[in-house]
């Protein structure tokens, strides 16, 4: 166990090390040889995914992007991005794409099958719950609870991806406009994800010069 | 039994690979499937399963766990939930490579730069989602407030504030 934990560490002392040299390609390579020891963290938040895919994604963003910093939060938005877009459950899409992002195939398949775990013993017990006994639990209240303290935890991921990733007018408009067709209007997602991709697409291609997206970030 | 086994499989690819946007949103896709095509459950039984699957952390697609074991017992809650995860999966896994590799294409990152504001955008709608069905007296309201500040000031580990709201639910 503490043989496992130190080699951990190390593990995570280079991957600082790689990032804070901004060779994104070195950190991949180190990652790819040592077992994958992130796991974990994807059981863990299996256990408190409660509130959709975004509450699932604002603790992966908490846990990797702030604490760790093994990925970045525009890493993490072209995650959220493609789930939208793909078709699938958009909690799996971002918990797979997490993984593949940290060791490819593996990683994925490890992740996802990890992140599942707890809600299938869950829901394994449950069933018996209902046919043995014909119950269905009452834990609505504890769910409210629950509701209310994601509801802060995604406003507060919002709030700082938001301060990222809005610089300009056009970001602005494109932020408010999504937040109110989905809200107002119920759009969906695919069709919101992939207008405002397109406005992105014949706001930035035309200009020289001003296209900042590779490098900022890192 | 194997039969059973292999319709459940298929079944649950179909669901996992047409569902877009996730969530509630798959849940007549899935009823005309397991109720009226098949009918393995009826329609209080269904209601029941996307209780539970709400119950459960994780998506809700863990529904499909539910309905695997009514069906089939312990092998096909393992069938259905396998086949409901795969072809997404596989289709993020195989749409990540492809966008790492073009990522120098001058178009494809145009369209992430607008899709990813976009996606901050789903961001806030989902917090207004949650909190309009949850925050519904002074007692949330508080625990919603507290939360954030716990958050964005003290950066306090967020499943920490799960348990503690989880607590607090039990304990009223």
């Amino acid at each position: 166990m503490s043989d496992k934990s130190r080699e951990a560490l190390r593990l995570f002392a280079r991957v600082y090390a790689a990032r804070g040299l901004g060779k994104e390609h070195e950190f991949a390579e180190t990652e790819n040889q040592s077992p994958f020891s992130d796991w974990k963290t994807f059981l863990k938040i299996g256990c408190f995914g409660f509130g959709g895919p975004m509450a699932v994604f604002s603790l992966l963003e908490n846990e990797l992007v702030r604490k760790r910093k093994i990925l970045t939060q525009k890493d993490f938005l072209e995650g959220a991005v493609l789930g939208d877009v793909l078709p699938g459950p958009v909690t799996m899409d971002i918990v797979s794409y997490t993984g593949y992002r940290l060791r490819e195939w593996k990683g994925a398949f490890i992740a996802t099958c990890v992140f599942i775990l707890p809600s299938f013993i869950l829901m394994i017990f449950l069933s018996y719950l209902y046919i043995d006994m014909n119950l269905t639990p009452r834990l609505e209240y504890v769910l409210k609870c629950l509701g209310a303290a994601v509801t802060g935890l995604i406003v507060s991921v919002g709030m700082r991806l938001g301060e990222k990733e809005i610089k300009d007018y056009f970001g602005v408009c494109i932020f408010l406009w999504a937040f109110a067709s989905s809200l107002l209007f119920k759009l969906d997602i695919l069709l919101i994800v992939g207008m405002a991709g397109l406005a992105g697409i014949l706001l930035h291609t035309g200009r020289r010069g001003g296209f900042p997206t590779q490098s900022e970030g890192t | 039994m194997t039969n059973t086994l292999l319709r459940l499989a298929w079944v649950f690819m179909k669901i996992g690979t047409f569902s877009f946007g996730g969530g509630i949103a798959i849940i007549p896709l899935v009823q005309t499937e397991v109720v009226t095509k098949y009918g393995w459950l009826t329609d209080s039984q269904f209601v029941d399963a996307i209780t539970l699957g709400q119950i459960t952390p994780g998506p809700v697609v863990v529904s499909a766990t539910f309905i695997g074991h009514q069906v089939a017992g312990i092998p096909g809650a393992i069938v259905a939930t396998i086949s409901v995860i795969l072809p997404s999966l596989v289709m993020i896994c195989l749409a990540t490579r492809a966008v790492r590799r073009f990522k120098e294409n001058k178009t494809l990152a145009g369209f992430f730069r607008g899709a990813r504001i976009a996606v901050v955008g789903l961001i806030f709608q989902a917090a207004m989602g949650i909190g309009s069905s949850s925050i519904l007296n002074f007692k949330t309201a508080l625990i919603a407030g507290i939360s954030m500040i716990c958050l964005l000031r003290y950066d306090v580990n967020p499943i920490w504030i799960l348990l503690g709201a989880g607590a607090i639910g039990l304990a009223v």
